[in-house]
């Protein structure tokens, strides 16, 4: 019985409501260093949520219980109070600034809570309100700009879209850089924070470092994100809502030439004459072409042409010979998300509650792309005596539904876009049934599809549903004794439904009756197809931990032991059919032929035993050691025990020899620094030390089946790929700690990568993983906080800078080998090109090689003193590299009368982009499809190359200033090797990015409605990615894309895949009852 | 007490037991085997390396220079083949992959250690043969005595003499054919279902042991004092015979008509989904010379071989012809390879048939002129008689269009007319084997200079008068192995020639 009231109580918490008298009490909040008031000081009983804020005046008034002791007084950037009432019904507070949170708590490894001075390494931290001020409903996407050391990039535009996150820069050539993210306890992928509701998060903890990490093993090396959900806070049940619509355009679109249409020269002589006609008085050069793909027609000149050719029934469609204004961006559509949101929170001091649920439903620029967020998030705790136990779950379901590649080339609709010349009214062909000219039949591109047909009949669609759960249970015997159970659980599936429809000519197409040369006339038809695919992941954690905190006398002991025990499980089934029959069914029992099928489980188990101790002496100078060992699955017996140390100090000059801070200027002087090892096996197949023998291609042929060896050779000796760090760093306060400063260096070194390096094929393999190679990495983070020491009376202004240099250099590879492809299945200089990264030693990591034109020893372009063109040359060319050395975010606030301006800028600099989607044929960009305005520089018009130089002798150049290019369109643009290299469309991959503006007004509800009813609103206005500055060479996209995944090291290179760069903006409102 | 210590003691030595167990998931790999016998082995290796020999990308450079094929006058023409100029880069697929696959023959003879599976074994030996000299006749010096070896640590084989392979390669083919001659009473059947090309007939795999080795031997019948050579090889096994009419090595998994297991030579020109063409029809056309040796001589395979561009009209282009002075045929005015797809009897031929190895009228032509050369005995003309038959009947025609065609009054296929019988053997076999057996057709130009008076790219700026006369090592080879590549001596396209090429 007594059970089931715990029970009771246990779910009942939330529903408790405080019965007491009450009293009023007022009071007056000042600055202490201008004594004027300030306005929107949230002034709370502590320990409940019964609370108020102050009005412009700076006065609150708020009823408290009759046995109210203690009233706690907060402000961002000041430093909260804890105020005693000592029966008094009138409280006037001083509240001073103060960065140096003493009573903070960081959380590190395993939920364990060191205090910031303890910390021997840097670590930061982002709390709700950072995270969610420009309302984002992705957590990556709040952080960024936030945290020296910290790079997050958006590697490509959507509905759902895909964040890289990397802490430090890189430290493996092949293996994943992204940090490992903690979410409760539980190791996740960092794609999993696409799950998860920002407004559910407490708190995220930035261990930058390796050393803050390493006590993680295996996984630590690329530092961790600890992310911390909302508990539930002690008081009466409080209940908030909010709505957050916003509104997403494409900012812009790569520069656009509209002076010239369609025309691509070829059909000269063969075509009928309906259709390819001559402008302008040279008949023989780039004729207008009216189904042309390509832009290199004649001038515009407003008169009516066809457009396109004739259909069956002998209709036909004019259209003006002028560049339709905004034509590629109409196509385009506004983007809405709304985000709605409502959370329960409740606690006292033995347990606490919070459910949240949240929806957000987003429509894409790229019409009909969609996405759906739903999820709930549930998390309580209960204190009873020695015993307490805490739990959280969430469950989130994401679907999305993005266009898939056309029928022919199997290219993305922004390709298709790209393939629309500037006469063409784009968004007339939308309806691809009524409109004859929409048709696939009618519509005017002969080689390329009508986009809206993609549209429609070629997606890709996902669902995603993700579990997570976690329980831990605690037992505290002693006051410095305490063990605690975490376990969790985390469980996600991914279903993915891909499809296309057939795309069936019409026999009358299929005979080219505009002489075209059409797609139709070289296959008639096009099957549909239906992929699927099914995958599931199951993580089961469980950590157990012993922690002994104890003081003796001037000592203080800190020391931790325990166990991990990590377990994966991975399942996959891909199906796919093409050949479907019935239209609009997309299922793989609907088809011709053989359906193709994979499956793959795996499985990966480890264990761990770590002990982690800091010391501490007098409260000013701390050391702390940890040590981990790792047993893992994926390596043999012999190989799979590791161990990984750390050690750390920190001192606090400043409280060590107070005569430091007995000044004005200097308040605070801490200096510390640290050592680690950890370790990443690196290892995508994680039965990889087996020779293995799949089925061969092709088989089974029916009823015959057959195994062939894989091409890689097994590595039994593989071992953990090894980062060794080391780390300074120093905190100091200036001016009463209305400054603080924060500054690291560091070095990562990591050694035997995993390498699945290039053999002889006469060896019978074409690969074999060896442990090699090093990647050395250094770095500089600074980070400033600041209130100004101007007065600004009512106004009060927070402001931090933070800055990091990332420098990751290739120390070696492997004996004879100084360069590796990344990745290595890339093809970098043919002609479909999918990176140009590259680790080669003595180069920064990755280093970016692309091809080029002969030059002269000064660069100048050498060209044939004829013909005016340049000519390729073989080698590539290094031109930088793709990761930013220099990052800088500037964070600032204005809090004035419960109004609050906020804003991140982020500025990124010393990397290059390769922009495929300027390029020539190969690769098939904007100067192939003649739309861009670099492609009309010269007007089409004979010209020299800037800065060309003439070979007069061997090796003597001398400025060319009379060889003409003669070919002034197409021929130059599209074929010259000029175009067809890469290093004209290299650019500089700086940016400057406004990437949140966000304006908040907290309505004085409790003026309006006495605090009754709804205790606070608030009402915002947001705008994310407002600006974008990139230097003026940069006229195609955003740098910050880039076309691989999100594990994949390639960076650098941007193409047609990448959608164009958008800016948000829209509202928020904000309700807590 | 004892109680107590014993219970702790055996669940410490449950939980070490449970925790290898726990570690131990990654030591067997459920998605594929670690180890599987030979006949599971050998379907895969078998139809791997005819996608290798089969496939017309890997081998486009010896119809295009030879004149069986041209390209069509579009815009994307292939002027380095026009030019003949070879890079490292280039072909390096087939290269990798002839050793992948021979590494699979090498599992399965090292695997092969019961006498039982002797048949095993001595197939795989046929094979790497098969896969080795075609190695040396591409690109002479290859790795050989090193190669195969990366379990054993070589990861840098060195490039042995490709005289010294050939006859390695012939030892190991007259050890396979003493293998299969004592194979034991009780050997393990190999099943049609594992043996792809002869359905387990061990019989006619001694047979294709043989012929190969005739082919290898009757290469090297242009040096100078290899004859004595030649005929004491050839005896230690006469018993054997060759392949015969109907005996060809093709290789039949049998193929579908679905992407990814069509008929290898198909694949490139059609999709599997019963509907689609890809960028190969519309990029090979007929080749100027094959297309005039057919109509010169009323030869019925012309239709066969190509598309009529209109009527019955047939037209070919020869490589490289100058846009300006010269331009090649227009698509419309030039025929493409033969013919609709999916027709048996046709070049490009059907999804689902055989792919070969090496066929019976090559291993006749082969006999033939061995018979000429006086290595073996035997009927020269009935030789050369049928091996015309016996293309004849793979390109859909009956054994009486091939009776009238060699009987005309013309020393170009008549064998009684014929003065060169070598020459006249030697033209046919290149015609015959057009979209069958590409390195043979180089090799037998490379060696004998047949057929005469083929012309040569039109090209001028071409990097040689004369086509290259090997391939160049792998890029990757180099890459990952120069040492030895290096080791070998410098090496020219045109002048490095083959051992056996002695002109």
């Amino acid at each position: 019985m007594k059970k089931i009231v715990l029970l009771l109580a246990f779910f009942a918490i939330g529903l408790q409501v405080l019965m007491a008298q009450t009293k009023e009490i007022t009071g007056k909040v000042t600055s202490s260093d201008d004594g004027g008031t300030i306005p929107g000081v949230s002034v709370s009983v502590k320990g409940t949520t019964l609370g108020t804020i102050t009005d412009m005046d700076g006065m609150f008034r708020l009823k408290v219980p009759q046995d109210a002791k203690t009233l706690t007084f907060s402000f961002v950037g000041l430093a909260t109070q804890d105020v005693a009432i000592n029966g008094r019904t009138s409280v006037d507070v001083k509240m001073t600034s103060d960065y140096v949170a003493v009573d903070e708590v960081i959380v590190t490894a395993f939920g364990i809570k060191r205090k910031p001075k303890e910390m021997g390494v840097a670590t930061a931290k982002v709390d709700n309100q950072e995270l969610v001020q420009a309302a984002s409903s992705n957590v990556m996407n709040g952080m960024v700009g936030k945290v020296s050391g910290l790079q997050i990039n958006t590697i490509n535009n959507g509905v759902n879209p895909d964040t890289k996150i990397t802490l430090r820069g890189n430290r493996h050539f092949l293996a994943s850089n992204q940090a490992l993210v903690v979410l409760d306890g539980v190791p996740v992928s960092a794609t999993y924070l696409n799950s998860v509701n920002p407004n559910d998060i407490e708190n995220v903890n930035v261990l930058k470092g390796a050393s803050a990490a390493a006590l993680y093993g295996n996984d630590a090396s690329n530092g961790v994100l600890i992310v911390t959900t909302k508990k539930g806070d002690k008081g009466k049940l409080t209940v908030k809502i909010s709505n957050v619509t916003t509104f997403e355009q494409v900012s812009y679109m790569p520069n656009l030439q509209s002076r010239f249409g369609s025309g691509s020269g070829e059909a000269v002589g063969s075509a009928d004459p309906n259709y390819t006609f001559w402008i302008g008085p040279d008949r023989n050069t780039d004729p207008y072409t009216a189904y042309e793909n390509q832009s290199y027609g004649p001038e515009f000149n407003g008169q009516n042409v066809i457009l396109g050719g004739k259909l069956i029934d002998g209709s036909y469609q004019m259209v003006p010979y002028s560049a339709v204004k905004n034509q590629k961006l109409a196509f385009f559509n506004t983007g809405v998300s709304t985000q709605n949101d409502i959370s329960i929170s409740s606690g006292d001091d033995n347990g606490h509650f919070y459910l949240s649920f949240q929806d957000v439903n987003t429509t894409g620029t790229i019409p009909d792309d969609t996405n759906r967020r739903t999820g709930a998030h549930m998390a309580g705790g209960k204190k009873a005596g020695i015993f307490s136990a805490d739990y959280t779950m969430s469950f989130t379901q994401t679907k999305t539904s993005n266009s898939g590649g056309d029928f022919n080339q199997g290219r993305p609709v922004y390709w298709n876009i790209m393939n629309t010349p500037g006469q063409v009214p784009i968004t007339k062909y939308k309806d691809l049934v009524n409109n004859p000219f929409g048709t696939l039949d009618g519509y005017f591109n002969a080689y390329y599809p009508n986009p809206y047909w993609q549209l429609a009949h070629s997606r890709e669609n996902q669902t995603r549903d993700d579990v997570l759960g976690s329980v831990t249970l605690s037992l505290k015997p002693l006051k410095w004794l305490e063990f605690s159970n975490r376990t969790g659980l985390v469980f996600n599936s991914i279903v993915n439904h891909n499809y296309m429809d057939e795309a069936n000519f019409s026999t009358y197409s299929g005979t080219d009756p505009w002489g075209a040369g059409n797609t139709a006339s070289s296959s008639t038809h096009y099957a549909g197809f239906s992929n699927d695919q099914m995958r599931q992941t199951m993580i089961m954690t469980d950590d157990f931990l012993a922690t002994i905190d104890h003081n003796f006398g001037d000592i203080s002991l800190k020391a931790i032991a325990g166990t991990s025990v990590y377990s994966q499980k991975y399942e996959s089934q891909w199906e796919y059919a093409g050949g479907l029959v019935i239209p609009d069914l997309y299922n793989i029992s609907n088809r011709t032929g053989a359906p193709q099928v994979a499956q793959e489980t795996k499985e990966r188990n480890s264990i761990g035993v770590f002990a982690d101790a800091t010391v501490g002496y007098k409260s000013y100078a701390f050391l702390h050691f940890s040590g981990r060992n790792d047993w893992d699955s994926r390596l043999t017996k012999a190989n799979r025990s590791f161990f990984y140390p750390s050690v750390d100090a920190s001192v606090l000059l400043s409280e060590m020899f107070p005569v430091i801070i007995s000044n004005p200027v200097l308040s605070f002087l801490k200096v510390r620094g640290g050592w680690s090892q950890t370790g990443q096996i690196a290892l995508d197949n994680w039965y990889g030390t087996l020779q293995s023998y799949p089925a061969a291609a092709g088989f089974p042929y029916g009823s015959t089946s057959g195994f062939a060896l894989t091409t890689t050779l097994a590595n039994p000796l593989l071992k953990p790929e090894q980062t060794t760090e080391i780390e300074l760093g120093t905190e100091m306060s200036f001016l009463k700690n209305k400054i603080h400063l924060e500054a690291n260096v560091y070095k990562t070194n990591t050694k035997d990568q995993t390498i699945p390096a290039e053999i002889s094929a006469a060896t019978g393999f074409i690969r074999a993983s060896i442990n090699a190679g090093e990647l050395e990495n250094k770095g500089i983070e600074l980070d400033l906080k600041f209130t100004p020491i101007l007065d600004l009376g009512k106004v009060v202004w927070n402001g931090s800078i933070n800055y990091s240099y990332t420098e990751s250099k290739v120390l070696s590879i492997m004996p004879g080998l100084d360069e590796l492809p990344i990745p290595l299945t890339a093809t970098s200089t043919g002609n479909n090109a999918t990176s140009v990264a590259y680790a080669t030693v003595g180069e920064q990591f990755p280093n970016i090689k692309v091809t080029d034109v002969k030059r002269d020893p000064e660069g100048h372009i050498i060209v044939d003193k004829l013909t005016g063109l340049p000519s390729k040359q073989t080698a590539i060319v290094q031109m930088g590299h793709g990761n930013p050395n220099h990052i800088l975010g500037i964070s600032t606030d204005w809090n004035y009368k419960g109004f609050r301006l906020s804003a991140v800028a982020e500025y990124r600099g010393g990397n290059v982009i390769y922009n495929a989607i300027g390029g020539g044929s190969p690769g098939g960009g904007m100067d192939f499809t003649g739309i861009s305005e670099h492609s009309a520089q010269n007007g089409r018009q004979s010209f020299i190359i800037p800065g060309s130089v003439i070979e007069t002798s061997p090796g003597v150049y001398t400025p060319n200033t009379t060889a003409l290019v003669a070919n002034t369109g197409r021929s130059f643009w599209v074929n010259s090797d000029y175009a067809n290299t890469q290093r004209a469309y290299l650019t500089s991959a700086a940016f400057w990015k406004l990437r949140e503006v966000a304006l908040s007004y907290e309505v004085p509800v409790n003026r309006l409605f006495g605090g009754k009813v709804i205790k606070m609103a608030e009402v915002g206005l947001v705008g994310r990615n407002l600006l974008l500055l990139r230097p003026k060479t940069n006229v195609w996209t955003d740098p910050e894309f880039n076309n691989s995944t999100s594990t994949s090291n390639a960076v650098g290179y941007t193409d047609t895949y990448q959608t164009p760069p958008t800016r948000l903006y829209g509202f928020s409102v904000k309700l807590t009852f | 007490m004892n109680k107590k210590i014993l219970t702790l003691l055996l669940s410490l030595v449950l939980l070490g037991s449970s925790c290898t167990k726990f570690l131990g998931v990654d030591e067997v790999n459920p998605n594929t085997a670690s180890s599987v016998p030979p006949k599971l082995l050998l379907p895969a290796a078998l139809t791997n390396v005819v996608k290798v020999m089969d496939n017309p990308r890997n081998f486009e450079f010896v119809y295009l220079w030879y004149g069986l094929w041209s390209i069509s006058n579009g815009y994307s023409q292939p002027s380095a083949l026009m030019q003949y100029r070879l890079l490292n880069s280039n072909y390096q697929n087939s290269f990798s992959n002839l050793y992948l696959y021979g590494e699979n023959f090498t599992v399965i003879e090292n695997s092969a250690t019961d006498p039982k599976d002797a048949g095993y074994k001595a197939i795989a030996m046929i094979m790497k043969a098969y896969i080795m000299h075609n190695l040396v006749d591409c690109w002479g010096n290859v790795p050989y005595s090193e190669a195969f070896k990366a379990t054993d640590g070589v990861l840098k084989p060195k490039y042995d003499d490709q005289k010294a392979i050939y006859e390695d390669c012939i030892l190991k083919l007259d050890a396979a054919i003493k293998l299969i001659q004592e194979l034991p009473a009780d050997a393990n059947e190999i099943g049609a279902a594992n043996d792809l090309v002869f359905s387990g007939n061990m019989g006619l795999w001694a047979k294709f042991a043989n012929t190969i080795k005739l082919r290898m031997l009757v290469h090297q019948s242009g040096m100078t004092d290899r004859g004595a050579y030649i005929k004491s090889a050839l005896a230690t096994t006469s018993s054997v015979g060759y392949l015969g009419a109907g005996e060809g090595a093709l290789v039949s998994p049998p193929f579908l008509e679905n992407d990814t297991q069509m008929n290898p030579f198909y694949e490139v020109f059609y999709k599997g989904d019963g509907t689609g063409q890809s960028d190969a029809v519309a990029y090979y056309f007929a080749g100027k010379d094959a297309v005039d040796f057919m109509a010169d001589n009323a030869d019925p395979r012309l239709g066969r071989f190509f598309q009529p561009y209109s009527g019955t009209s047939y037209a070919g282009n020869y490589l490289g012809q100058d846009v300006v002075t010269h331009p090649p045929l227009l698509a419309k005015d030039c025929s493409k390879l033969g013919f609709l797809k999916g027709d048996a009897g046709y070049l490009i031929g059907t999804p689902t048939e055989a792919a070969p190895l090496l066929t019976d009228f090559e291993s006749l032509f082969v006999q033939a002129e061995a018979f000429e050369r006086g290595y073996i005995t035997g009927d020269g003309k009935a030789l050369y008689n049928s091996a015309v038959t016996q293309s004849f009947i793979h390109m859909g025609l009956a054994a009486a269009d091939a009776s009238t065609y060699v009987a005309q009054n013309t020393n170009a296929v008549n064998y009684d007319l014929a003065n060169d019988k070598i020459g006249l053997i030697l033209t046919q076999k290149w015609l015959a084997l057009d979209g069958v057996a590409p390195v043979e057709i180089w090799t037998d130009y490379r060696r004998s200079g047949y057929p005469h008076n083929l012309h040569f790219s039109e090209q001028t700026d071409k990097a040689n008068d004369t086509p290259p006369v090997r391939l160049l090592y792998p890029q990757r080879e180099i890459s990952v192995n120069n040492d030895n590549v290096v080791a070998v001596g410098t090496i020219n396209a045109f002048t490095s020639k083959i051992f056996w090429q002695n002109r």
